[in-house]
């Protein structure tokens, strides 16, 4: 591979159907908003290169299925995440009310140590709005979260979203409340020579046999 | 002709306002929207160019991609008159010449009779002339609020690209709500998935909507259980056997998602619920489809591994893989390593060396596992159906119920069979039905029960097998109570008439020598009926629509006079043919019927048609059993052929693949010009499952 970066992080993208998560995906990575998305069946994936801090982190993003039944399919997802993005639509106060559940799926599933960011989407849906930036900003308060309102449709705040999530890891992994060795931190140094060392050198006497399909 | 044929491709109902669509017949138009990309916004052009199959040209969409013109206008026509008269016979088809049938799923069926198709192999269209007016009933009444809330928001995320689904108002979309909508109802305890938009969508781009929602509904209750229910509990355990099917058939590939931590979960979740409709182009999808309502889930796992293959088969492409992130990349992306081709897909597909016996086996494992790991869950998947055989034996047992309950004087009732639905005491009647070969392990449940000829259609349980789930029974009495109640002059024995007696003593010779099976197959005569017919597609369905009442009447009308004697005596001469045929497979069927005293052998005749169906998991007594055989001997009969050619064909050659080029060169007799494009398909084949018999060596 020919992109360097210096860390990489597994990210989720939770929280209920409709609220946006895929397009907030879509949005960050491509710069647009995609009006005809599907919905996310199981988990989708993106990735991307940003630069926080003077670091170049490659997000590694699981944008997984919010409709409740889901969840028994995406819990597989969550392991070894380091961060998230938990996603309510400010026009549906049933989207917010789910957070609760959402947070401890992923403090359970992900890592007690999970940085999680609190995205309110639809912002420019304002006039729809049913959950005030007030006490969504309290909820996150006593969660120990960090909160944005964001908009997939103009873009607003999504790629901050991101950023300040990545940001705080960093931070986190500065500070030595992180340790990026540790199994499951969700964390990988990017350093290619490095990964290279990791991976046993009978991986690549097996692949090159053929798959004896 | 040519304009006929991609005509009748459209949606059904569609076929009146062509105006709005202006066909491609030509490639060059298609190939203009390649240029065309990225275009963000759902909204068409105003006069609409589609693709053959409906998805708007010049849009970014791949949605459609298809750059393929199909089969030729010669050869549709063909393989449509053939169909006709697979559906116009539908019952004594799938009865002597099962072969036929599925030589015609493997080698796609017409798009202009998937509307009538596919609901007769899934057992839709069984469901629908029972339940005659249900869907109205739900159509017209109102669901939980919650649930159209949910279906509402989805319906405009079902592909926006294709023409029926373009505007709120559009059918496509009604459509779609409509379907989804009376699935809640008719299952609450499931409710809406979303995996089943984009199938309820493909379907509905095929059929009227009552079709799609019979074969949604079948889809979701008999092909695979639990896959849209509130667990996703089939879900998960189909991504288990995905990875046994992915470690035996792609070691090295599955090997790389081992190492790097990819599971059939992270992939393969939408594969299977969606059937693939997001992952292949649309003219493979439907080859696909064609194959899936023929064997069942089988085909998906199929598919699967025909996808990591081609993702992950080469040693070059896992070593790009380089981590987990790449490799489900790969994985995700695995449509553009799909070829156009939608023939060299299938045939690749049909290679694939997993027969239903094997994958029963490995579902008893899984199973046992899985209750370990959740002593509280009730899933069991052994009694999913595996293709239009197994709906064909369900439908047959509905039948018997249906006609019991008339017996009892129900015939007040005009919708009998779905207040026989709401029954509680049928309800426990659920019963699985599947794996028919090594049931052995099957009473590990701790089942101690008879066999029950279930309510295959009495939907309201949650799983196939509720009382087995829960411990419960089936009371005895369920059944005791039908029987002093019916008259024996109403039992209507039409399992012992002289059709189908001569049925079943054909089918054993065919069976004893299904090698000369083919050769004894009249291509030609296949045809004579449907000579003079129209070449209009639109005509087709009302033609097979009269020769189908035409050609059902006659055989109904025969039953219900048929004397008790001949009965039980054809009913013998049955069983004892299917335990000759059996002896070598299951040797195990021929100690049972001797195990019967000689009284009991007589009246019990059917029960050992029974016994070599279900073997060991029924500890039924002899008043029951005498009784469900004089009820059920055609059912059973039933069974047993789809056990039997089951067998062969697994014997035979473990996959369908024996019986397929078996059946394909014994095609050559037919007098048909498809022969020179069947004979490349053929060859493709071939080498496709040579590649598959290598590679499990």
């Amino acid at each position: 591979m020919s992109e360097t970066y210096d860390f990489l992080f597994k990210f989720l993208v939770i929280g209920n159907a409709g609220t946006g998560k895929s397009c907030l995906l879509h949005q960050f990575i491509e710069k647009r908003f995609k009006d005809d998305s599907n919905h996310t069946i199981g988990v989708e994936f993106g990735s991307k290169i940003i630069n926080v801090v003077n670091k170049y982190v490659k997000l590694q993003i699981w944008d997984t299925a919010g409709q409740e039944r889901f969840r028994s399919v995406t819990r597989s997802y969550y392991r070894g995440a380091a961060g998230a993005l938990l996603v309510y639509d400010i026009t549906s106060r049933e989207t917010y009310n789910a957070l609760t559940n959402w947070l401890t799926d992923a403090r359970m599933l992900a890592s007690q140590n999970i940085v999680i960011i609190l995205c309110g989407n639809k912002k420019d849906l304002d006039a729809d709005r049913e959950v005030t930036f007030l006490e969504a900003s309290r909820f996150a308060q006593e969660n120990e979260l960090m909160f944005l309102e964001t908009s997939a449709l103009t873009g607003e705040n999504v790629e901050e979203a991101f950023i300040q999530c990545a940001r705080k890891i960093l931070n986190k992994i500065e500070s030595g409340e992180l340790d990026p060795e540790r199994m499951g931190s969700g964390i990988q140094y990017g350093d290619a020579a490095l990964r290279q060392l990791r991976s046993p050198r009978r991986g690549q006497a097996e692949s090159a046999q053929e798959c004896g399909c | 002709m040519h304009i006929l044929t991609l005509v009748s491709n459209k949606h059904p109902t569609q076929r009146g306002d062509n105006s709005k669509c202006k066909m491609q017949n030509a490639l060059g138009g298609e190939e203009s929207s390649e240029s065309d990309k990225g275009s963000e916004i759902g909204i068409p052009p105003p006069t609409t160019e589609t693709d053959r199959f409906g998805f708007i040209l010049g849009n970014g969409s791949t949605a459609g991609g298809v750059r393929t013109e199909g089969p030729s206008p010669e050869l549709v026509r063909q393989r449509e008159m053939k169909w006709i008269n697979i559906i116009s016979q539908w019952d004594q088809v799938v009865l002597k010449k099962s072969s036929k049938v599925k030589e015609q799923c493997h080698k796609g069926i017409p798009a202009s009779l998937r509307a009538k198709c596919w609901p007769l192999l899934c057992g839709a269209s069984d469901r629908m002339k029972c339940q005659k007016d249900l869907y109205q009933t739900l159509d017209s009444g109102s669901a939980l609020q919650s649930w159209v809330e949910i279906i509402e928001r989805d319906l405009d995320r079902q592909f926006p690209f294709h023409e029926m689904f373009l505007s709120r108002d559009g059918h496509g979309q009604r459509g779609l709500f409509r379907v989804l909508k009376a699935f809640t109802q008719l299952k609450p305890e499931e409710g809406y998935c979303q995996a089943q938009g984009p199938v309820a969508a493909v379907l509905l781009m095929n059929m009227p909507t009552e079709e799609a929602f019979w074969c949604l509904v079948q889809i979701s209750e008999q092909y695979l259980p639990g896959y849209y229910s509130p667990l996703l509990e089939g879900v998960l355990f189909d991504a288990a056997i995905l990875s046994w099917v992915l470690k035996k058939l792609c070691p090295a590939a599955y090997k790389h998602l081992q190492r790097h931590g990819v599971e059939p979960l992270m992939f393969a979740t939408d594969w299977l619920m969606c059937l693939f409709t997001r992952h292949l182009p649309f003219n493979t999808l439907l080859r696909v489809w064609d194959l899936f309502f023929c064997y069942g889930v089988r085909v998906l796992f199929q598919v699967a591994v025909v996808l990591v293959r081609r993702a992950l088969g080469r040693g070059e492409q896992r070593e790009e893989c380089e981590g987990q992130m790449e490799t489900l990349e790969k994985l995700r992306g695995v449509k553009e390593q799909v070829p156009q081709d939608d023939d060299t897909f299938i045939a690749e597909v049909c290679s694939v060396t997993l027969s239903k016996k094997e994958l029963n086996k490995q579902t008893e494992k899984e199973l046992e596992k899985w209750r370990k790991e959740r002593p509280a869950s009730t899933f069991d998947p052994r009694g999913r159906c595996h293709g239009y055989r197994t709906v064909l034996a369900r439908a047959r047992e509905k039948e018997e119920i249906n006609r019991k309950e008339r017996a009892k004087g129900n015939l007040s009732i005009p919708r009998s069979s779905s207040t026989l639905s709401l029954s509680p005491s049928l309800l426990h009647k659920r019963r699985k039905r599947g794996s028919k070969s090594d049931t052995s392990e099957w009473d590990g449940g701790g089942r101690a029960s008879s066999e029950v000829p279930g309510d295959a259609w009495g939907m309201q349980s949650k799983g196939l097998n509720l009382w087995r789930g829960s411990g419960v029974p089936p009371l005895p009495e369920d059944r005791a109570q039908v029987k002093p109640s019916q008259p024996s002059e109403l039992r209507e024995p039409w399992e012992g008439s002289h059709a189908s007696g001569s049925v079943s003593c054909q089918r054993q010779g065919e069976e004893q020598g299904l090698t000369r099976q083919g050769q004894t197959r009249q291509g030609p005569e296949e045809h004579t009926h449907f000579t003079a017919q129209e070449t209009s597609h639109s005509q087709h369905h009302k033609d097979t629509q009269e020769v189908l009442t035409h050609n059902q009447a006659p055989v109904r009308a025969n039953r219900p006079s048929e004397p008790v004697v001949t009965e039980t005596t054809s009913a013998t001469e049955t069983s004892r043919g299917e335990t000759a045929t059996h002896t070598d497979i299951e040797p195990h069927t021929d100690a049972r019927a001797q195990d019967s005293t000689p009284t009991e052998r007589h009246t019990d005749d059917g029960v050992q048609v029974h016994t070599s169906v279900e073997k060991d998991e029924n500890m039924i007594t002899n008043n029951n059993a005498a009784m469900e055989t004089r009820l059920n001997t055609e059912t059973y009969k039933v069974v047993n052929i789809d056990t039997e050619t089951d067998t062969q064909h697994e014997t035979g050659k473990d996959t369908e693949t024996g019986t397929h080029e078996g059946t394909q060169d014994k095609s050559g007799s037919e007098k048909e010009a498809e022969t020179e494009t069947q004979g490349e398909h053929e060859s493709a084949f071939h080498k496709g499952s040579e590649a598959g018999v290598e590679a499990k060596q």
